[in-house]
């Protein structure tokens, strides 16, 4: 694999895939790192790169999760305070703080669902293979949680709307 | 109308949800490089990893060959000299200069010949009487070994009878010399030769 094609796939994924497993681990930096070194491991490129880059991430992000979690048993509620998922924009009207703690609420579930569709661009039936359901379940989880979303974050959207408007 | 409207602002929420961009992945990109460009490099079935095992195996065979030429080496110096065959003929330590040699000893005899007949006593060309009835090649052979165990000068001066004595000796020694055979013993013309006369008088006591 040439660095051009790997800085590509950095560039396009990283970010989402970082997104993606931190809603299993806190290192979720260290879970994509994992992932982009199982792929130069196998010196060809899986067709598509992107499902098999977000299956990747979710098996590394669950099994860190379990480690973390025998971990953390010993460790402060003070170190379990988690950093916001997002940069601060405020041209998209919704709070990166506020985003992160609503998507937090989520279950897992619809939250991996909703992340692997809106910031990784898989199409339902891309999930339904990494998540091993079927596209359907994916489907109406992804249309529950966005609701979920909406409505805890649609006044603070809305208000940011009109204003705006 | 309130379902499509609903519709409508689920989109736009869609839409506004992912334009939130994901925080910076914290993925060590110069790392990644770097592991990329170790793995290239030892790409399997390339030709780096075919030279890989090329020096480490020249050095084992290179050691095992020595390893072998070198316990060869050792054996063969263990090993005892190879035996040729014939007579085993040794200097006689135990010569002295009146003529007796260790032959004289029952306990300490020299090497003996095949051609000695068995239970016969070996002739002593030292001795007189001895040298006086030597007829036949076994005691040419005799001869031969009593001089190369003693030395020409351990011989003592011969002393013939007669002149016939004198001509039957000479020929005899021509022949273990290989200057001529026992078919040439009669002919006394085509004898001579300069280091046959000369030994024949070392032999004989002669002044040169």
């Amino acid at each position: 694999m040439s660095p051009e094609v790997l800085g590509g796939l950095i560039d396009a994924h990283a970010a989402a895939l970082a997104l993606y497993a931190a809603q299993w681990t806190d290192s979720a930096a260290d879970v994509v790192q994992e992932a982009f070194v199982q792929l130069l491991r196998r010196g060809e490129l899986p067709e598509p790169i992107t499902p098999w880059l977000y299956r990747v991430v979710r098996n590394g992000a669950i099994n860190a999760a379990r480690a973390a979690s025998r971990r953390r048993r010993h460790e402060t509620a003070a170190a379990a305070v988690t950093q916001a998922w997002f940069e601060s924009s405020p041209a998209t009207g919704i709070e990166a703080e506020e985003a992160t703690r609503a998507l937090e609420h989520l279950p897992a579930e619809q939250r991996e669902v909703i992340v692997a569709r809106l910031w990784g661009d898989l199409s339902f039936q891309e999930i339904a293979d990494i998540t091993g359901t079927a596209a359907s379940t994916v489907c109406r989880r992804y249309h529950l949680g966005i609701e979920t979303l909406r409505k805890r974050l649609t006044g603070q959207w809305l208000s940011n709307r009109t204003i705006d408007s | 109308m309130a379902e499509q409207q609903n519709n409508r602002q689920l989109s736009d929420f869609e839409r506004a949800l992912s334009s939130l961009v994901p925080r910076g992945s914290g993925v060590n990109r110069d790392r990644l490089m770097f592991l990329a460009g170790q793995m290239s490099a030892a790409q399997p079935g390339g030709r780096a990893a075919g030279l890989r095992w090329l020096w480490p195996m020249a050095t084992a065979i290179s050691t095992a060959a020595a390893l072998f030429l070198a316990a060869q080496v050792v054996d063969q110096r263990h090993r005892p000299a190879p035996q040729i065959g014939g007579p085993d003929v040794q200097d006689d330590p135990l010569a002295t200069r009146d003529g007796r040699t260790s032959d004289d000893r029952p306990d300490q005899r020299g090497p003996q010949w095949a051609a000695t007949p068995p239970g016969q006593p070996t002739p002593d060309f030292a001795r007189d009487e001895t040298r006086a009835s030597w007829t036949g090649p076994a005691q040419l052979f005799e001869l031969r070994r009593t001089i190369l165990a003693v030395g020409a000068e351990g011989l003592a001066p011969l002393d013939y009878d007669s002149h016939r004595d004198r001509v039957v000796a000479r020929s005899y020694w021509d022949e273990s010399v290989g200057l001529r055979t026992r078919h040439d013993a009669g002919r006394q013309d085509d004898m001579p030769s300069a280091f046959a006369n000369w030994t024949w008088s070392l032999i004989r006591g002669e002044p040169l």
